[in-house]
């Protein structure tokens, strides 16, 4: 592995994402996206008594399901990074306590799906690991229950507010394999431009993005025409509103190869979603699902994958305290 | 000034880029249903003195009726849908006491 530039490394084996696999909930099934994935479930509960009953059993559904689509056993695994929204990362603890693979549990709120890719393709490229196992789920009423209000209580939805996907992404990283390949990673840094409206997570995020995006084609020497498609994980209308202002100021033209996950996944219009779908697995169940079928097709080839991630919790909102945002990116490539 | 030189100026910027909720809609939905809730509660009021019942107890049987009558809609998953409709008009009166009492219940 070699560093390029301020914060991007380069593989010096690209790692393979060997197989891949995507569960959601019943708006998601309902969305535009709904054939790409590998399951769809109409009850939020999942048969269970409780949302985050639910949330653990559809990171264990999508992880058994990947297990057995990929033809790697559990015990070929070296490890597994997973991670989730709600308290202490229960989700991801409960739903894979039965996987026995050791277990990285990790938080970078919805940044958290490419998080996991980068840490696993840095173990694998410094041959710590053969194969490495990404997961993250997230729930729209556990999320809602934890950072917002209830859902029992009746609120209203501000217009610039984000829907949290329900469901989950999981993908296997190998050292050997068809492709596509993890090339270049650029975990990102904490930005906190100030904003405090947990209703409005877009901006929250957007710099973080923006930071991470520049640097990435500064640190690699690339233009935007680069890639095929350059994909954020859940900014929304709103965020990629002001991404796209922003970074064309700074002389970058995405406008024609960028769009945000949480706006491919849900219909504005019919779904009532406000500013677009959120949470981890808004970018892990659109890649997941979609992006990584494009690529196998080569409709797309080179895509940079950017999970945006919002870094709040509950006390530090009723606090006061402003929500700092991150974004992690990756190039992959057929 | 460019938007990302300080907090101040990004601020700005975003909410030039962020819509506002609908103010006048919304105040006209919660003065409606708000209004429609404290009118079946003077029902109710007015029906329990003219059986004869005391003022002080019928305030109570009103407070009971509306309380039963937003945990049963919360059941039947009609609650939130109002709530997303009327806003403040379902948060003011006695109702959201009662959905207050629901969520400490049971926890969802």
């Amino acid at each position: 592995m070699k560093k390029i530039g301020k914060q991007t490394f380069k593989l010096s084996n690209p790692v393979s994402i060997k197989e891949t696999a995507s569960i959601v909930g019943p708006k998601e099934s309902n969305g535009p996206l709904a054939k790409y994935f590998d399951k769809c479930i109409e009850d939020e509960f999942y048969g269970e008594s409780s949302w985050e009953k639910a949330e653990s059993k559809f990171i264990k559904s999508a992880t058994e399901m990947l297990i057995a689509k990929s033809g790697i056993s559990n015990k070929d695994i070296d490890f597994c990074f997973a991670g989730d929204l709600l308290n202490q990362c229960i989700s991801s603890c409960f739903g894979l306590r039965e996987t026995n693979v050791p277990f990285f549990g990790i938080f970078g709120a919805c940044s958290t799906f490419v998080e996991s890719l980068i840490l696993g393709a840095m173990a694998i490229d410094g041959n710590f690991a053969k194969n490495v196992l990404c997961a993250v789920s997230s729930h729209f009423c556990s999320a809602e229950k934890q950072f917002r209000f209830p859902l029992e209580l009746g609120n209203q939805r501000p217009p610039t507010s984000q829907w949290t996907v329900t469901g989950s992404g999981a993908c296997i990283l190998s050292k050997e394999g068809t492709g596509p390949y993890i090339t270049h990673v650029t975990p990102g840094k904490i930005i906190d431009m100030g904003i405090k409206d947990v209703n409005n997570m877009g901006s929250a995020m957007a710099p973080a993005a923006i930071d991470t995006l520049i640097t990435h084609f500064q640190d690699t020497s690339r233009d935007p025409d680069y890639y095929d498609g350059i994909f954020t994980g859940d900014l929304g209308y709103i965020g990629k509103d002001i991404l796209l202002d922003i970074v064309k100021t700074k002389g970058y033209d995405i406008t024609n190869n960028y769009n945000d996950c949480g706006i491919l996944i849900f219909d504005k219009n019919k779904q009532d979603t406000h500013s677009g779908g959120s949470g981890c697995a808004c970018c892990a169940s659109v890649f997941s699902g979609y992006l990584y079928k494009k690529l196998k097709e080569r409709k797309l080839n080179k895509i940079l994958l950017i999970a945006t991630g919002a870094l709040t919790n509950s006390t530090t909102s009723q606090q006061g305290e402003s929500i700092p945002g991150i974004a992690h990116a990756v190039s992959i490539e057929m | 000034m460019e938007p990302l030189d300080t907090n101040k100026s990004y601020q700005d910027f975003t909410n030039k880029k962020s819509p506002n909720s609908p103010i006048l809609k919304n105040c006209f939905n919660a003065f409606l249903i708000g209004g429609l809730i404290c009118t079946i509660g003077e029902i109710i009021s007015q029906y329990c003195t003219y059986r004869g019942i005391s003022l002080e107890l019928s305030g109570t049987i009103v407070s009971i009726s509306l309380i039963f009558l937003s945990a049963f809609l919360t059941t039947i998953n009609i609650f939130n849908k109002i709530g997303k409709f009327a806003g403040a008009g379902s948060l003011v009166p006695i109702t959201r006491i009662c959905k207050l009492n629901y969520i400490s219940c049971y926890g969802i």
